[in-house]
């Protein structure tokens, strides 16, 4: 749900905020990633509580959170992200029958395009809930497009927003960076526990975080050895302070099926109809890599997919279940089955893996200080860990160990 | 014991006489020219050992001998404790305050003499216990009135110079100075800027964006947007950035390299010097001096580095190895340079530096150029870059997003482009513009002559004037005029650069650089029609609305310093003119830079 380039603000362009920034150092176009502002700590509510219960407060930083959102440049690069938008519509069109004459709620709907693509598939009602001043924007589109009938827009959040009937379907493109990072999954797990009618659906009806070694020696290159030789100046004393900021936080950017040295990891399997937010506070996994070829191992990529699937369709082949999250990677078939062309019966899957059609997302890279040279099938294994940071919940903590070659390490980082 | 050891330490090898002398002497010539000199009384020879009273030349033989007899190894203890320069620093001083009681630095334990102390001195183990201690910030204080194993600590190592390394004293105090200073204040805002700066990646660098305007001017508000901004200036992504503008690079390159007349033998300043690049041009140009300052103080480390490993590094010692060494990094602001070193005013013959920012004015960096002119500059001295100029143009609907929000899928989706337009009608927005996207002539905005210019010339208004672009045989249509579109050109003129003059052009007609363009955006679009194409319509009283398109727009530009430090703001009053003289004036827009 995040654009690549983070704090657009219209065309191209970024708050005055962060407008110093460009020449001081953040949120450089050229960079292989910007990130919006995100700031503000999840409501200190009870994890276990379901959200119908009791609403929690909007605090400060939710608001400055939902700030960022009214800045309309992102809502471009997502409409502009092709793979995204055109997924989302034929999913929709797909599940037409379960859509058709029945309520929907659009969980942050931004512009309310996935709205208008919900009533244009005859949707009875729709209600577009955003608590970002988009909302005023999703609003005069409604009406622009004589469509205020069916879809209200409603601006507040889905915890404090009241629906007064029963709703058969929730939408939401809820996905961040990772896949949980800054994720709205908690938003649509609020809508579900307050307004889905037993049997109703979701889309997407569930979500898959990998993970796979990566090898990425131009990058590694591009960061590190530029500073060897710069106009015949030896500039080497700056690669300590270059290793540092080059790979001391999760980087987003755009890598190839080609940088993966082996079939990924399942970290975690969200099952949309299921999950808690108790889940989400804390993920952790055990993996077991073996390399495919010799390489220096640079780091870990991630990604995410996120599949469309209803009651009438059947799953796509080797729909992940809850056990393969936690097992070790050692089914490297079903990833590669996954790979085939979905047949029409088959869910819908929207993916944002290396090899697939780049999205705005990418991929989220976390790269070592040092590179870790690795032979054909040498081992590489570990743990990574995803939590909520305390300084702010909206902040993921990463903790990854990895082992090869005999050496082990840590690395901790945060992603802002 | 100590006996046997000033011999060790004297003696390099222990050859004739003749050798120890000359050896002695030629150390003197080398250690103790900076300092002896302001100080009466000779002070000591040589390093003093923090445990006992053994006498060394050199700060290696010291470590060797701390190491293998008091059991305290320096290297490892700086390395297991992360200790940066300041850090080491402390721990010499703190190490020297704890043997002053004969208490064991790691353990603690007291004696009752500084023998038993020696027996006692054992390898630490628990180095916990020992960091909260080594950071307390009295141990800047040398503990040692003349210490001279602090001004020599900080080796090289690589064997290449047998002489130590010995920094300047003076230098080095006042540095510490201002390095106590700035850890006194204390603000968040610092801590935000050195934790931020260390993640650069796409963070907001929340201590210049927090600062709100209702902080107004007060000193320590000044202090603490400089401390965010030097925070952030040393982050390596914009030196990367900047380093790889090749525009930018080789317009500085062929000034300083071209006309090598210029530089050889003069005495340069390189004002906020970041990596020290152009400074070592100057260097390589020929300087017989390059003083190069930065204020933050992670870069000017790193361009001391720099210097060093590439030869052109000026050892306040005049070390004899390193003939080509002219560059001296100085850590501070320009304007506060006389704490830093002694300097002859107006003794500097050419004044080098980078220091444009977007939309030339941003960051206030010219200011400090230009109060390094009136001070240090010879009379008749050069600038490099001399000139300066912004222009303008204006710029149609292919370079608004409009176009996208009016059919998004199949919806009218165009409520939400006025909603951009509307906020960029507010804030400036930079970016690269497409020449294509040009609707007018460009028009020269501003010049500023930084030979002569005054320091309160930054701030300025100035009226110009836009005509349509297409020639009025061709093109009859209505052009519709969005904004403005601000760029700057930077020339090293043949007034001092008579070899080779250079410009440095962020033009949209040219390659793009770093600088992009800055877009200003009207709020209402304001409709064009070359001259003389159409002046038979005189039933409107409009002028600049499609029925009666306007020949020119008139332009009040103002740019300001902004009352936040180092940013600016930016005024345009539009009126939009047709042939006939018909005039319509638009309301002021302002846009924020804060």
């Amino acid at each position: 749900m995040y654009p690549a380039t983070g704090f657009s603000n219209g065309h191209r362009h970024q708050p005055a905020g962060t407008f110093m920034d460009k020449r001081l150092g953040s949120g450089r176009r050229e960079r292989a990633r910007s990130r919006a502002t995100r700031a503000g700590p999840r409501d200190s509510r009870d994890p276990d509580q379901r959200c119908d219960q009791k609403p929690p407060p909007c605090t400060d930083f939710d608001v400055a959170y939902f700030n960022s959102y009214a800045h309309v440049g992102i809502h471009e690069e997502m409409i502009k992200d092709r793979v995204r938008t055109d997924t989302y519509r034929a999913a929709i069109m797909q599940h037409q029958s379960y859509i058709a004459g029945k309520v929907v709620v659009d969980v942050g709907c931004g512009t309310g395009i996935l709205s208008i693509f919900c009533a244009q598939a005859g949707a009875k009602r729709v209600y577009a809930v955003d608590a970002s001043d988009i909302a005023v924007q999703a609003n005069e589109v409604v009406k622009a497009n004589n469509l205020s009938d069916t879809v209200i827009v409603l601006h507040g959040r889905v915890e404090d927003v009241e629906i007064n009937e029963e709703v058969d379907v929730i939408i939401s493109e809820w996905m961040g960076y990772m896949l949980l990072y800054e994720s709205m999954l908690g938003s649509v797990i609020c809508a579900r526990d307050r307004w889905l009618k037993p049997g109703g659906l979701i889309l997407p009806s569930n979500a898959t975080l990998y993970m796979a070694p990566v090898t990425h020696p131009d990058r590694y290159s591009d960061s590190i050895d530029f500073w060897r030789n710069v106009y015949g100046i030896d500039m080497s004393a700056m690669l300590p302070l270059a290793k540092q900021c080059a790979f001391e936080e999760p980087s987003v950017e755009t890598i190839a099926g080609e940088n993966v040295l082996t079939w990924p990891h399942a970290v975690k399997h969200v099952d949309c109809y299921r999950v808690t937010l108790h889940e989400l506070e804390s993920v952790s996994t055990r993996y077991r890599f073996k390399s495919m070829m010799r390489a220096p191992l640079h780091g870990f990529a991630f990604w995410f997919d996120v599949e469309f699937n209803g009651p009438a369709i059947s799953p796509a082949s080797n729909h992940v279940t809850a056990t393969f999250a936690e097992s070790s990677n050692d089914q490297p078939m079903d990833y590669s089955q996954r790979k085939k062309r979905p047949n029409p019966n088959e869910a819908l899957v929207l993916s944002t893996a290396p090899e697939d059609p780049p999205t705005h997302w990418q991929q989220t890279l976390i790269y070592f200080y040092e590179p870790i040279p690795v032979e054909q099938d040498q081992l590489i294994e570990g743990s990574v860990t995803l939590s909520q940071s305390k300084e702010n919940p909206r902040f993921m903590n990463i903790h990854l160990e990895y082992t090869s070659g005999g050496r082990s390490f840590v690395k901790e980082s945060v992603m802002r | 014991m100590a006996g046997n050891l000033d011999q060790e330490a004297h003696i390099a090898d222990p050859e004739s006489e003749e050798d120890f002398e000359d050896d002695e002497e030629e150390e003197e010539a080398e250690d103790w020219d900076d300092w002896s000199a302001e100080d009466g009384e000779e002070s000591s020879s040589g390093l003093l050992c923090l445990f006992c009273d053994a006498n060394f030349s050199s700060c290696s033989p010291l470590f060797d001998h701390c190491a293998s007899l008091h059991r305290f190894d320096f290297h490892r203890v700086k390395e297991a404790l992360a200790l940066d320069f300041y850090g080491a620093f402390k721990l010499i001083n703190y190490v020297r305050s704890q043997v002053a009681e004969n208490r064991c630095w790691s353990c603690g334990l007291v004696f009752p003499s500084k023998h038993d102390l020696q027996d006692h001195l054992h390898e630490t183990i628990d180095f916990e216990k020992v960091k909260p201690l080594s950071f307390d910030d009295r141990y800047l204080k040398p503990f040692l009135q003349e210490d001279s194993l602090l001004y020599s600590f900080d080796e090289d190592g690589e064997g290449e110079d047998d002489c130590p390394v010995v920094v300047d004293k003076e230098e080095l105090a006042m540095e510490l100075k201002n390095l106590g200073e700035l850890s006194i204040d204390g603000d968040n805002l610092l801590e935000k800027a050195e934790s931020s700066s260390g993640s650069i990646d796409g963070n907001v660098l929340k201590g210049a964006a927090d600062v709100s305007s209702s902080d107004l001017n007060t000193a320590g508000d000044v202090r603490r947007v400089n401390e965010s901004y030097f925070g952030a200036y040393s982050s390596f992504g914009i030196h990367r950035e900047m380093l790889s503008d090749k525009v930018r690079m080789d317009a500085y390159s062929q000034a300083i390299l071209g006309n090598q007349s210029l530089f050889n033998g003069a005495v340069v300043m390189d004002v906020g010097c970041g990596t020290g690049i152009l400074s070592l041009f100057a260097a390589q140009a020929g300087a017989s001096e390059v003083i190069a300052v930065e204020a933050s103080e992670k870069m000017a480390a790193v361009a001391t580095q720099i210097a060093k490993d590439n030869h052109f590094w000026h050892s306040p010692n005049g070390s004899i190895n390193n003939k080509g060494g002219v560059v001296k990094v100085v850590n501070g602001m320009v304007e506060e340079l006389d704490k830093c070193i002694q300097l002859q005013p107006h003794s500097v013959d050419v004044l080098l530096s980078e220091w444009m920012g977007y939309c030339l004015l941003y960051e206030t960096m010219l200011s400090s150029v230009l109060s390094a002119r009136d001070r240090w500059l010879k009379p008749g001295g050069a600038i490099l870059p001399d000139t300066a100029t912004i222009f303008a143009a204006g710029f149609g609907r292919g370079a608004t997003s409009l176009p996208f929000w009016e059919r998004v899928y199949g919806f009218d989706m165009s409520t939400i482009g006025k909603e951009i337009v509307e906020d960029a009608a507010r804030n400036p927005i930079v970016d690269v513009m497409s020449e294509s996207d040009l609707v007018t002539n460009p028009v020269i905005v501003q010049t500023f002559d930084l030979v002569t210019m005054k320091p309160d010339e930054v701030d300025f208004t100035a009226s110009i004037e836009l005509e349509t672009s297409s020639s009025p045989t061709e093109n009859q249509a209505t052009t519709m005029c969005y904004g403005v579109v601000l760029w700057f050109e930077t020339g090293f003129t043949s007034r001092f650069c008579r070899e080779q003059p250079a410009v440095l052009s962020t033009s949209p007609h040219t390659l793009k650089t770093h600088w992009a363009q800055t877009i200003l955006t009207f709020r209402e679009p304001i409709a064009m029609l070359p001259r003389k194409a159409d002046d038979t319509d005189k039933r409107s009283q409009g002028a600049g609305i499609e029925g009666s398109p306007a020949e020119k727009i008139h332009l009040r530009v103002s740019i300001v310093r902004a009352p936040e430090h180092r940013s600016i703001d930016i005024s345009l009053e539009a009126a939009a003119i047709c042939s006939d003289g018909r005039k319509v004036t638009y309301p002021v827009q302002i846009f924020n830079l804060s």
